[in-house]
C-alpha cells in the first residue's frame, strides 16, 4: 500500500487553508513583566479573537515570564517570549506568531523554487540547423 | 460411449459451478456482515426507516457551540454558518471511537463522502486525459482519493486526533466539549488491544479489540464525512466545489512517470494498426561518435511522412525504443482544451453540454 | 476430441482412459492474426461487429429519445474489453466512471428517503449507507439481472467463459459481470455526451424507477445471496 503514489498537497494553489491554527496567550497574575500582556488580554482580545475566527485562542495563567505560542498545521511551533512589552508591543509578536507558516527559518537564494518543470524544455545541438552545428 | 463421454462434460459443469457457488457466497459474507449494526426496517428498501440499533445520538448544538477548535476549524475551512458545529462534530467522530458508542459516529457520511470524492477526481482526470490507460487513470485519481492523500489533507485543515485514553479522561475529568474539536476514533496501541498482564482482569472484550482503527483511515473518513456535511447542508454544487478546491486543484501528480511501456515498439505498432495508420518506422535523424565511448543517436519513428516521436540514446536500439515510448506518450497524455466536466451541468439542467471526448481504449498487446 | 475406451478389470469396475488430442500454436514472428468482427453467440450464430440497426435496437428501445447516444458510442458501450482481445473500442473506461457515477446515485437516492431518524442531518438520513441492502443496489449480480431483464444481454459484444461447455449459469459464464460492465458503461455514456444532469435523470427514471426496477430485483434476490 505504500508503495503507491500520492499526490503532493500544495497550500495556497484552489485553496488556502491558514497555518496557524492555535494561539496560546501566557500570562502570570502577579508578575511585573506580565503588565502589558494582562493589559492586552483585557483590552485587545475580544477583537483580534473576533477578527480571526480562523485561529482557537487558548489563554493560560501561569506564573513566570508571559509568551506567545502559535501552533501551526505542520505539527511544528513557535514561542516568543514577551516579558516586559506593551501592548502594541506584543500586538507585533502576535501577527508575527499568526503570519508564520510554522516551517523552520531558511534563507532563499533562488528566485523561483517549483515542482513544476521547466516550460522552456532542455537545449539540444541536434535540433539546430545542420550549417549551424559544431563540427569536430 | 456417448452416454459416458456426456456424463464426464455434466460432471465437469458440476464441479465448476461449485467452486462458483463457495466464491459466491464467500463474497456475501463480506457485504451482510455489517447487518448487525442496523435496525433494519420490515420493508428492507424503506431506506428512511434506517436506523443504527444501538441507539446514539447526535451531539446538541448548544454542546458542540461550546468547542473552540469546532469554530476554528469551520472558519478555517471556510464552511460558513450554514454548517452546524454538531455536524462538524460528528464528522470528527470516527467509526470506532468511544464517543461512537454515545454520539452518532460519521460512518455514513464517510461513506457517502467517498463516493463523491470518488466520482469527481476521476471525472476530472478522464476529461482532462481522455486517453490515459485504465491502469494509470486509477493510479492518478488513486493518489488523489485514497487514505494517506485524504490524511493529509486532514493534518493541513489542522485536525488534531484525539490522544486522551478512557482512562485519561476519567481521571482529569476533562469537559465533553473539548474532545469535540478533535478527531476521536479508537486507537489500535493503547485503548483497545494493550496486553493484559498476569492478575489482570482484561475489561475490553475480543469484539472491542477488533473495532480498533488506523489514524490514516480515521483522518480519510473524517475528511469524507465533512464534505457529506457540505453537500446535507449546502448542496451538492458547494460540495463538488469544494472538492475541486481542496482535492483536485491543490494536488499534483507527474502523469508523465507513471506511464511504463514494457514493449513500446510493439504497442506503438498495434496502436498504429487500429488507428488505420501507416506501420511506424524508425529512422536516424543525427548521430555523433558512433566508435567513441559515448555515442549518441537521435532516432525518429514516422508513420508515412508523419513523425510520430523522437528519442535520443547510447545505442540505436535504445533511441529507438525511446523514440517509440514518445510517440506513445504523446497519445496517451493527449489533453483537449477547453473541456467541460459532465457535472458542470449539475447546477443547472439547462445548462449547454459539449459533449466529451471518448477514448477507445487502452492498446491491449 | 474424445477417444474413449471402456475396458471391464475383473472386478467390474469400469475404468475409462481418456485421449486428448490439442494443437499447440507457437506464436510465429511477424504472422498477423485476421481481425474477424464478428462474435459467435451462444447460438453458434455469426453476429458482425456494425453499428447495423440491429444489433444496437435493443440499447436504443431501452434509452428511448431522450437519452439515445450516437451509433458509435452505443456499439462501444456494448462491446467488451474480451471481445477481439481489445481491438476494437471497448467500454473499460465508460464503466470505470459510470460506476462511480451510479454509486452516487443510488446513494443519494436512498439517503434522501423521509426519515424520522434522530440523527438524520438536515433531513438526510445517513445511516442508511452501509446496511447490506444498501450494499445490494450496485452489486454484480443484481445490475447484471437488471441487463438481463431488459433484453440488454443479446446486444453485448464479448467472451464467453465456459463458452467451450455449452449452457452454463449467467453467473459462470461471466454474463452477469460484463452485463454489470455494460451497464455502467451506459451511465458513463450519458455523462459524458449529456452532461451529468442527464445521467442523473437516467439513473432515477430507468434503473431506479419501474417494475423492474435495480430496487426491485435487489430486494427480490436480497435472500438468495
Amino acid at each position: 500500500m505504500s508503495s503507491r503514489l500520492t499526490a503532493k498537497t500544495l497550500n495556497g494553489v484552489g485553496s488556502f487553508v491558514h497555518q496557524c491554527k492555535r494561539v496560546t496567550l501566557r500570562y502570570s497574575n502577579w508578575g511585573g513583566s506580565s503588565n502589558g500582556m494582562r493589559a492586552f488580554i483585557k483590552n485587545n482580545l475580544k477583537d483580534i479573537a473576533s477578527q480571526n475566527p480562523q485561529i482557537e485562542f487558548l489563554v493560560e495563567q501561569k506564573s513566570g515570564h508571559p509568551l506567545i505560542r502559535g501552533d501551526y498545521v505542520n505539527g511544528r511551533d513557535k514561542v516568543v517570549c514577551v516579558r516586559n512589552l506593551d501592548p502594541n508591543e506584543i500586538m507585533v509578536k502576535f501577527n508575527l506568531t499568526k503570519n508564520s507558516s510554522g516551517a523552520k527559518l531558511k534563507t532563499n537564494n533562488k528566485p523561483v523554487e517549483s515542482i513544476n518543470e521547466s516550460v522552456r524544455g532542455i537545449w539540444s545541438p541536434f535540433h539546430i540547423d545542420p550549417q549551424f552545428r559544431h563540427k569536430v | 460411449m456417448l452416454r459416458v463421454s456426456q456424463r464426464l462434460v455434466s460432471s465437469r459443469v458440476g464441479v465448476s459451478s461449485a467452486v462458483r457457488a463457495l466464491s459466491t457466497s464467500t463474497a456475501c459474507l463480506s457485504f451482510k456482515h455489517s447487518q448487525r449494526v442496523f435496525n433494519t426496517p420490515q420493508n428492507r428498501t424503506d431506506f428512511g426507516s434506517y436506523s443504527l440499533n444501538y441507539n446514539p445520538i447526535p451531539i446538541p448544538e448548544s454542546e458542540a457551540n461550546l468547542s473552540p477548535a469546532l469554530h476554528a476549524l469551520r472558519s478555517r475551512l471556510q464552511l460558513t454558518n450554514e454548517y452546524p458545529l454538531s455536524t462538524l462534530g460528528r464528522a470528527l467522530t470516527g467509526s470506532k471511537s468511544i464517543d461512537g458508542e454515545k454520539y452518532v459516529n460519521n460512518a455514513g457520511m464517510a461513506q457517502f463522502g467517498k463516493n463523491l470524492i470518488n466520482y469527481y477526481v476521476t471525472e476530472h482526470f478522464l476529461v482532462k486525459y481522455p486517453r490515459l490507460p485504465t491502469k494509470v487513470l486509477n493510479e492518478v485519481a488513486y493518489a488523489h482519493f485514497s487514505e494517506s492523500s485524504l490524511s493529509s489533507t486532514s493534518t493541513l485543515w489542522g485536525i488534531e486526533v484525539n490522544n486522551s485514553t478512557i482512562i485519561d479522561s476519567l481521571i482529569s475529568a476533562e469537559s465533553e466539549q473539548l474532545r469535540f474539536g478533535k478527531l476521536r476514533f479508537a486507537k489500535q496501541f493503547e485503548d483497545l488491544t494493550s496486553q493484559a498482564d498476569e492478575g489482570i482482569i482484561e475489561l475490553t472484550t475480543k469484539d472491542q479489540r477488533n473495532r480498533a482503527l488506523g489514524e490514516t483511515t480515521a483522518r480519510a473518513q473524517a475528511v469524507q464525512a465533512i464534505i457529506a456535511g457540505i453537500y446535507a447542508h449546502r448542496g451538492r454544487q458547494a460540495a463538488r466545489e469544494f472538492i475541486i478546491n481542496h482535492l483536485i486543484k491543490n494536488k499534483k501528480v507527474d502523469i508523465d512517470t507513471l506511464l511504463q511501456f514494457p514493449q513500446a515498439t510493439r504497442e506503438l505498432s498495434r496502436l498504429c494498426t487500429r488507428e488505420g495508420l501507416e506501420s511506424p518506422v524508425s529512422r536516424l535523424l543525427a548521430e555523433t561518435g558512433r566508435n567513441s565511448a559515448a555515442p549518441v543517436f537521435i532516432v525518429g519513428v514516422f508513420s508515412g511522412n508523419n513523425k510520430l516521436g523522437e528519442g535520443q540514446g547510447a545505442s540505436l536500439r535504445e533511441a529507438k525504443t525511446r523514440a517509440a515510448v514518445n510517440a506513445l506518450k504523446g497519445w496517451y497524455l493527449y489533453s483537449p482544451l477547453d473541456v467541460q466536466v459532465p457535472s458542470i451541468t449539475e447546477a443547472d439542467a439547462n445548462t449547454q453540454f459539449k459533449s466529451v471526448y471518448v477514448d477507445k481504449g487502452t492498446v491491449v498487446i | 476430441m474424445f477417444n474413449l475406451l471402456p475396458r471391464s478389470t475383473a472386478r467390474g469396475v469400469t475404468h475409462t482412459f481418456i485421449r486428448s488430442i490439442s494443437y499447440i500454436k507457437t506464436p510465429v514472428r511477424g504472422l498477423k492474426k485476421a481481425q474477424d468482427s464478428a462474435m459467435i453467440t451462444a447460438k453458434g450464430e455469426l453476429r458482425p461487429w456494425s453499428t447495423d440497426a440491429a444489433n444496437l435496437s435493443g440499447l436504443k428501445d431501452f434509452l428511448g429519445s431522450e437519452f439515445a447516444l450516437p451509433d458509435s458510442l452505443a456499439l462501444q458501450v456494448l462491446t467488451h474489453k474480451s471481445f477481439q482481445h481489445g481491438f476494437k473500442g471497448y467500454n473499460e473506461k465508460l464503466a470505470l466512471i459510470g460506476d462511480k457515477l451510479l454509486k452516487v446515485h443510488i446513494d443519494s437516492y436512498a439517503i434522501q428517503q423521509e426519515s424520522t431518524n434522530v440523527t438524520r442531518v438536515n433531513q438526510i438520513n445517513f445511516d442508511c449507507l452501509g446496511s447490506p441492502m444498501n450494499k445490494f443496489l450496485s452489486n454484480t449480480n443484481v445490475l447484471g439481472e437488471f441487463a438481463l431483464r431488459h433484453g440488454l444481454t443479446d446486444s453485448i459484444y464479448w467472451k464467453c467463459r465456459l463458452d467451450n461447455l455449452g449452457q452454463s449459469s449467467p453467473a459462470d459464464s461471466g454474463l452477469y459481470s460484463v452485463a454489470e460492465k455494460t451497464m455502467t458503461a451506459i451511465v458513463g455514456a450519458i455523462s459524458l455526451h449529456h452532461g451529468g444532469a442527464k445521467a442523473a435523470q437516467f439513473v432515477n427514471q430507468k434503473l431506479l424507477q419501474g417494475e423492474d426496477s435495480l430496487i426491485n430485483i435487489a430486494d427480490e434476490k436480497y435472500d438468495s445471496y
